[in-house]
């Protein structure tokens, strides 16, 4: 039986290598989370402390089939829902912030160390749910939950504690349910979209930091890194089986989804428009107690794409290309903070040589961070849009010219948006000016998630970039480096869980 | 002999002609009256003078007629997609000098594939009428169909300005059984439905909803089913619909026909239902020959490969000939089966393979 390395696996589990190879960039460019070793770090974990030897020694992934691993019946799901209702409030309540945060930053750097056995475990399966290769799956994590941990961490647990103590207790859902100081009753579900193998994190840690109670749903594909998260820090802390579960079923299921619709209180849902729209009408005929408050009853993060802007000053900047090119790779594209659009103020010669560098880059990607399997329908599409681009007289410079999924770069003068299909392909605008660029956004209003800026000229776009929905915005390299506190869809994270930003706390 | 004139003649008639040649005729007009074609080729380093086989001729992606306007000589019949695919903005405008070609592409392969025992037969319209909706390629292969082939005044349109007309449909289905006595009239024998899969799933649900049974089509009946669900707000799976058609309207899948055809095509490809073959397995006839490309090079896959369906139709002679459609398909003996269609072209962002929670529609 293996056995779970000393004090987790401290900081260096960014570190290590995925393989015998060169490290990958995703290891040279290990976060301030990653470089900052944290007091949770140093010292012997609590977790450890308190676990049994016999939790010790099993790890999560070895452990009989989860939940999450076989369909939950709907009645099931409604005896879980409600046990998250009556006891987890409790059990949140009952665990201080600065055990959380171990706990947390312990789980995650479990998952983010490729030789810990939980992440042994995990790795084969959630390469294959993914479809994300080997290093491509790691940066991915690297660059997902680097954004968790850390400074980003404590400074989202501050923000939380301050409005703990500001917001007023809500009446309890259960009145045999103890009184507990977050405005939301809770559960919450968090129904996950499949693209981003880590998504479970970034949506469960600010339910914890107020204290909510979650289900979090995963797609039946890919139900391997929420189970092993939950799994990961029930052990290190087990009263948190009382308030967390993780599940999964195949979409389309009325049946089942009527408790969710019934129960759950917020309503956190990945998905496209017409699913959303579905669940806001079946939704909106059952009162829910969060009604009467600020918090939000669904919360809906439908399709999202990012883009970026150059400013004629920032051409020159050195690795501008490189960073650009790691924005498109990660993920394979599939993120809403993946690059898909990028207008840079110049010359049509001054754009050729840049989208040159730009294809020369995501060969270099391709190669440190190879591209997964692709499904046929992508791959189709990028073909018919590259020969589409060909007769509308765009200029296509591939990365590689035997395959498509290395990455494409399509060069055009045309400034109007138009999202190219989501593998590694990159469409270049080359325009004069940059103002003009906003209204020609604004079809796209609550789309648009990121924005990479460089130059002055394309920061000075910052506020209206806001306006349009885009809350992420950053140098080139960080677009898909998302912390803790990014209001992702334009939700403040913690204001979701009962814990609404208010004159007296924000 | 026009070049048009010897294309109508290969149709009507191939083993007398050169297919190769018509092809690399027809590419030198559209080479030399396309700009951006023209482009396309010499991006590809492929031209009049260079290429010598009609699978040279570089193809051109559908997806390109929604934004330029393809044709070699002035428009006869315009022709627009229903938008449901890429949404009401993004419609392909395919536009047609010769319709004489696309009706002799029907006369020439619709009858064997579709006729019950080649002949003509009333017709059931499930489509709308050529005259509400005059762009539509289906409106006009439906009335090119019901003035050739059926019995004039024995068909019917089920299709009004507020789309399908179940009512119209089930009167018609009445009088041939002989319920409504009072409108009876003359028929003998099978009938033809001419219709969307979709159109057919409405009707069925409305004949299953209703606690009287209603009668079903006479013995001998064809079905004709195009279309699929795509961008549709429900689907039903084929084999599914096979069954509800043979239990409803007493129709077996032996007898249901399933069509290929798009608005950027002249041509049609059918399934051999009625010679007993395969349900869904498309033939291609002799003047547009199907090939299954690779995405990532467009070179021909072999046999059982998934790849993009691309088409050379002597009868787009006036638009473009060599056609990449958006549908993935693989070769399987002769015939050609459709797998999937390019999806990726679509916003997606965070709910990428997302698994959804059910529409509830």
């Amino acid at each position: 039986m293996s056995t779970p390395s000393p004090n987790g696996s401290g900081s260096n589990a960014s570190k290590k290598q995925p393989s015998a190879a060169a490290p990958s960039p995703a290891q040279r460019e290990t976060s301030p989370a990653q470089r900052e070793t944290s007091p949770a770090q140093r010292e012997t974990s609590p977790a450890q402390r308190e676990t049994s030897p016999a939790q010790r020694e099993t790890s999560p992934a070895q452990q009989e089939t989860s939940p999450a691993q076989r369909e939950t019946s709907p009645e099931e799901l409604r005896a879980t829902l409600l046990r998250l209702q009556s006891q987890g409030p409790a059990a949140l309540e009952a665990l201080p912030t600065e055990r959380l945060l171990t706990i947390w930053q312990q789980s995650l750097e479990e998952l983010l160390d490729v030789d810990s056995p939980p992440r042994r475990e995990l790795q084969p399966a959630l390469v294959e749910a993914s479809r994300l290769s080997p290093a491509g799956l790691q940066a991915g994590l690297e660059a997902l939950l680097g954004g968790l941990l850390g400074e980003a961490l404590r400074a989202l647990a501050k923000i939380a504690d301050h409005r703990r103590r500001q917001t007023p207790p809500a009446a309890p859902a259960d009145p045999a349910a103890p009184t507990h100081p977050a405005a939301s009753p809770g559960p919450a579900a968090i129904v996950l979209a499949g693209n981003l193998p880590a998504l479970a994190a970034q949506a469960l840690l600010p339910a914890l930091l107020a204290r909510c109670p979650v289900l979090l749903k995963s797609p039946s594909s890919n139900p391997h890194f929420a189970s092993a998260l939950v799994r990961l820090l029930v052990r290190a802390h087990p009263p948190l089986a009382q308030a967390l579960a993780a599940t999964t079923w195949p979409g389309g299921d009325l049946q089942r989804e009527a408790p969710l619709l019934e129960l759950a209180t917020p309503l956190v849902v990945y998905g496209d428009d017409a699913t959303l729209a579905s669940l806001r009408s079946r939704r909106s005929s059952i009162s829910h107690p969060s009604d009467s408050n600020a918090i939000p009853d669904l919360a809906a993060y439908g399709p999202g794409w990012s883009l970026g802007i150059l400013a004629e000053d920032a051409l020159t900047q050195p690795d501008l290309a490189r960073l650009l090119a790691r924005d498109v790779a990660l993920f394979d594209q599939r993120g809403c903070l993946s690059l898909r659009e990028l207008w840079i103020q110049a010359d049509p010669s001054q754009a050729r040589g840049f989208a040159l560098d730009l294809a020369t880059a995501l060969a270099r990607e391709a190669e440190m961070l190879p591209p997964g399997p692709t499904d046929p329908a992508t791959l189709a599409a990028l073909r018919l849009e590259r020969e589409v681009a060909m007769l509308r007289g765009e200029q296509i410079h591939a990365a590689t010219p035997d395959r498509l999924e290395a990455g494409t770069v399509f060069l055009t003068t045309a400034p109007e948006p138009r999202l190219p299909p989501a593998l590694r392909a990159l469409r270049v605008h080359a325009v004069d000016d940059l103002e003009s660029l906003i209204p020609r956004l604004s079809p796209f209003r609550g789309q648009i998630q990121g924005a990479a800026l460089a130059g002055e000229g394309a920061w000075h776009l910052e506020a209206a970039l806001e306006d349009l929905g885009a809350h992420h915005r950053v140098a080139p390299g960080r677009l898909q480096h998302a912390d803790a506190l990014w209001r992702n869809g334009g939700y403040d994270p913690l204001s979701l869980f009962g814990l609404p930003a208010s004159a007296a706390n924000s | 002999m026009s070049l048009i004139e010897r294309i109508e003649a290969f149709i009507q008639n191939p083993p007398a002609g050169d297919f190769n040649r018509l092809a690399l005729e027809a590419f030198r007009q559209q080479f030399a009256a396309i700009p951006e074609y023209r482009r396309l080729c010499e991006e590809r380093r492929r031209g009049p003078e260079t290429v010598t086989r009609w699978s040279e001729v570089p193809a051109v992606p559908t997806p390109a007629f929604q934004s330029i306007d393809f044709r070699i000589a002035p428009p006869q019949l315009t022709f627009r997609s229903s938008g449901t695919t890429a949404g009401a903005d993004q419609r392909s405008v395919h536009h047609n000098p010769y319709p004489q070609l696309y009706r002799r592409a029907i006369a020439e392969s619709f009858p064997q594939a579709c006729l019950p025992s080649g002949k003509s037969c009333p017709i059931l319209r499930l489509v709308p009428p050529w005259e509400q909706m005059r762009d539509s390629s289906l409106a006009y292969m439906g009335h090119t169909v019901e003035e050739r082939y059926g019995v004039p005044g024995q068909g019917c349109v089920a299709f009004g300005e507020q789309g399908l007309d179940i009512d119209q449909a089930e009167a018609w289905v009445a009088q041939l059984s002989g319920e409504n006595r009072e409108k009876q009239q003359e028929v003998a024998g099978p009938v033809l439905v001419f219709a969307t899969a979709f159109a057919l799933a409405w009707w069925l649900d409305w004949r299953e909803s209703r606690e009287q049974a209603s009668p079903p089509l006479p013995p001998g009946s064809v079905i004709f089913e195009t279309g699929g669900f795509k961008g549709k707000t429900r689907e039903v799976p084929r084999r599914e619909l096979l069954r509800r058609i043979d239990r409803s309207l007493g129709v077996p899948p032996s007898r249901v026909v399933r069509e290929y055809g798009m608005t950027e095509l002249s041509s049609q490809f059918y399934t051999n239902a009625l010679g007993g073959g395969d349900q869904d397995l498309f033939f291609s006839p002799p003047w547009a020959p199907v090939r299954i490309l690779d995405p990532q090079d467009l070179q021909e896959l072999p046999a059982g490969q998934e790849g993009l369906v691309a088409v050379f139709d002597l009868a787009n002679a006036g638009s473009i000939s060599a056609i990449l459609t958006q549908d993935l398909g693989l070769r399987e003996g002769d015939g050609f089966r459709l797998v999937g269609r390019a999806t990726g072209a679509q916003l997606r962002g965070c709910s990428l393979t997302v698994e959804e929670m059910s529409t509830g529609r």
